[in-house]
């Protein structure tokens, strides 16, 4: 069988520092996964691995069962994975509607199109307005990106991963910084994504994480030190001593 | 989940998306244009300069204003241009428009073998690489004497009649409206490509280059593109020079050519086509008369007046114009 998105052993070292360690994990499609683990822990460096950004020292990464280890970050978004940023990364100096279009043309791979009014394409205007819809992001459209709220620039990430069409969505923290009426309104967007995208969610927001995700990995030192449902992770007293504490106990 | 509102109320994804539109301003400078012709026939030599360097400083704003490519070496392509287009006419064909194309392409063809090279550098190292690339041209120019001229310049060749019908007068009239003809399909055609797919993603690249590689985009093919793009254009501009001037200079590759039209670039407005227009216009024409009102200081009075413009307005005359236009329009709203 294979997944939407498999690692096997992946190791990552800065000089003598091992921060990733023989790292396993697997997501099935469809799959709503959260990584977690305290701060440190290597949760970013692994999305770092996956997306590219990082190269590894050992270890397979397959996407839909085909190694992607050796591809650019351009060709593993190409083959279906996407992800947001920890801290915004947008174009910041675009409308949302433009940040939008870049996605799609990106996914269309018509980018180097050299002709053709791209305000006058109605199709792709169409697509842009129904997806800015599906995240109530239409009235923002012909707003620039940095005139946004911190929770909308967020929401915008989220938009621009989704816009490529991915098989599997890495979400690094996408809540981080999110008063507590935008991550209602994040999580009632990631509840309605589509079973066709597998989910790997990066958060510290446990109650998030909780009510999102079907499959929990923690991560210690980068180490899995536990992959199970929410409730075993929950339940498991490790976990509970070096992250979790009494809280969600 | 909030409801959506009304869908009549939402914004058009027209004025979402960004692009250059045709409007009064071309009507307007088509009139300048036909205006200087009619009432200003002593001045169509500089107005034919100021159609040139608006054609080069379109191409810079493709490459710089749109890619967010910085150049200073930005004079190689239209040195290059102007060369090919000599050549061309002193042992091909002497036929305008044909020069024209065969100058496009091969500085065209130069954007993309030098691009590969110099764009995969960003900031003040790809400042460096593009001077040092113009600089090296140059000296070659200079080097090959027997064939360029060297100092001299290339001259010797002579330019058919435009369309076979229109030969190149003593008094500047037919170079004039030749190369208005030119700017209006080079503006023409860098207004196709500001508004394409391409042109959304060149400004991404200026935007965030590390996100659009993100998304799936090659960037450095697509900067290359950009670069080969706006280097064509830029070979026009030269090769239009040369075909009026009869003659390419050494000057045409030098580091002050690609000095003035990044001067051009910032009086006008970076990144807005028309900014190239009045950046242009307000250059050569401050040229002029500085140099008229004092033949031995006038750099220096043109520099003043640069830094005056510069600091009144840093996002160049059109963006000034854009920022005033847009708080009238708000005023306007108020109730």
């Amino acid at each position: 069988m294979s997944f939407a998105l498999e690692i096997r052993n992946l190791k990552k070292a800065f000089g003598g520092l091992e921060v990733t360690r023989d790292v396993s994990l697997t997501l099935a499609g469809g799959a709503r996964h959260a990584l977690i683990g305290p701060n440190g822990a290597g949760k970013s460096t692994l999305v770092n691995l996956i997306t590219g950004v990082l190269k590894p020292n050992a270890g397979e990464i397959l996407l839909g069962g085909r190694e992607i280890g050796n591809l650019s970050q351009a060709e593993r978004v190409k083959r279906g994975l996407a992800r947001t940023f920890q801290v915004n990364s947008l174009f910041s100096t675009m409308t949302v509607a433009e940040n939008v279009a870049l996605a799609m043309v990106a996914h269309d791979a018509t980018d180097a199109r050299l002709v053709g009014d791209i305000s006058k394409d109605a199709k792709l205007s169409a697509r842009i307005e129904e997806h800015l819809a599906r995240l109530n992001l239409a009235e923002a459209a012909d707003r620039l990106v940095s005139s946004l709220s911190y929770g909308q620039q967020r929401i915008v990430e989220v938009a621009l991963a989704l816009a490529l069409q991915p098989n599997v969505l890495l979400l690094d923290e996408p809540a981080a910084g999110l008063a507590a009426k935008d991550v209602e309104i994040l999580l009632g967007l990631l509840k309605g994504l589509p079973t066709t995208v597998s989910v790997l969610i990066i958060e510290h927001d446990m109650d998030l994480v909780f009510r999102f995700a079907e499959t929990i990995t923690v991560l210690v030192d980068g180490q899995v030190l536990l992959t199970g449902s929410p409730d075993a992770v929950r339940k498991d007293q490790r976990v509970r001593d070096v992250y979790l504490g009494r809280r969600h106990g | 989940m909030r409801e959506l509102r009304d869908p009549s109320a939402l914004p058009e994804m027209r004025s979402a998306l960004r692009t250059h539109r045709l409007g009064w301003f071309e009507v307007v400078m088509l009139a300048v244009f036909a205006a200087v012709y009619y009432l200003l026939p002593g001045y169509l030599p500089l107005a034919t300069q100021v159609a040139i360097m608006i054609i080069f400083a379109i191409s810079l704003d493709l490459a710089l204003g749109y890619g967010g490519i910085e150049t200073l070496g930005h004079a190689v392509f239209y040195g290059i241009g102007g060369y090919a287009a000599g050549f061309y006419a002193l042992y091909v064909w002497q036929e305008p428009i044909s020069g024209l194309l065969v100058a496009a392409l091969v500085a065209g063809l130069f954007g993309v073998l030098s691009g590969i090279v110099v764009l995969r550098a960003k900031g003040l190292t790809l400042v460096m690489l593009t001077l040092a690339c113009a600089t090296m041209v140059h000296e070659f120019a200079n080097s090959m004497r027997a064939i360029t001229g060297g100092d001299d310049g290339l001259s010797g060749y002579r330019i058919d009649p435009v369309l076979g019908l229109f030969r190149f007068d003593l008094f500047g009239r037919t170079a004039y409206v030749y190369s208005v003809c030119v700017l209006i399909v080079v503006f023409l055609l860098a207004r196709i490509v500001a508004n394409s797919n391409f042109g959304l993603v060149a400004r991404g690249i200026r935007s965030n280059s590390q996100r659009m590689q993100l998304l799936g985009v090659p960037v450095l093919n697509r900067l290359v593109l950009l670069y080969a793009v706006s280097g064509a254009l830029a070979g026009i501009a030269g090769a239009l020079s040369a075909q009026v001037t009869k003659l390419v200079g050494l000057n045409t590759l030098a580091f002050t050519l690609s000095g003035n039209v990044l001067i051009v670039l910032i009086l006008g407005g970076i990144g807005r086509l028309y900014g190239a227009v009045i950046g242009s216009i307000v250059f050569v024409a401050l040229s002029d008369r500085a140099a008229a009102i004092d033949p031995f200081n006038w750099l220096f009075i043109l520099g003043g007046l640069i830094v005056l413009v510069v600091w009144l307005a840093p996002d160049g005359i059109v963006g000034r114009f854009s920022a005033l236009t847009w708080q009238f329009r708000k005023q306007e709203r108020k109730p």
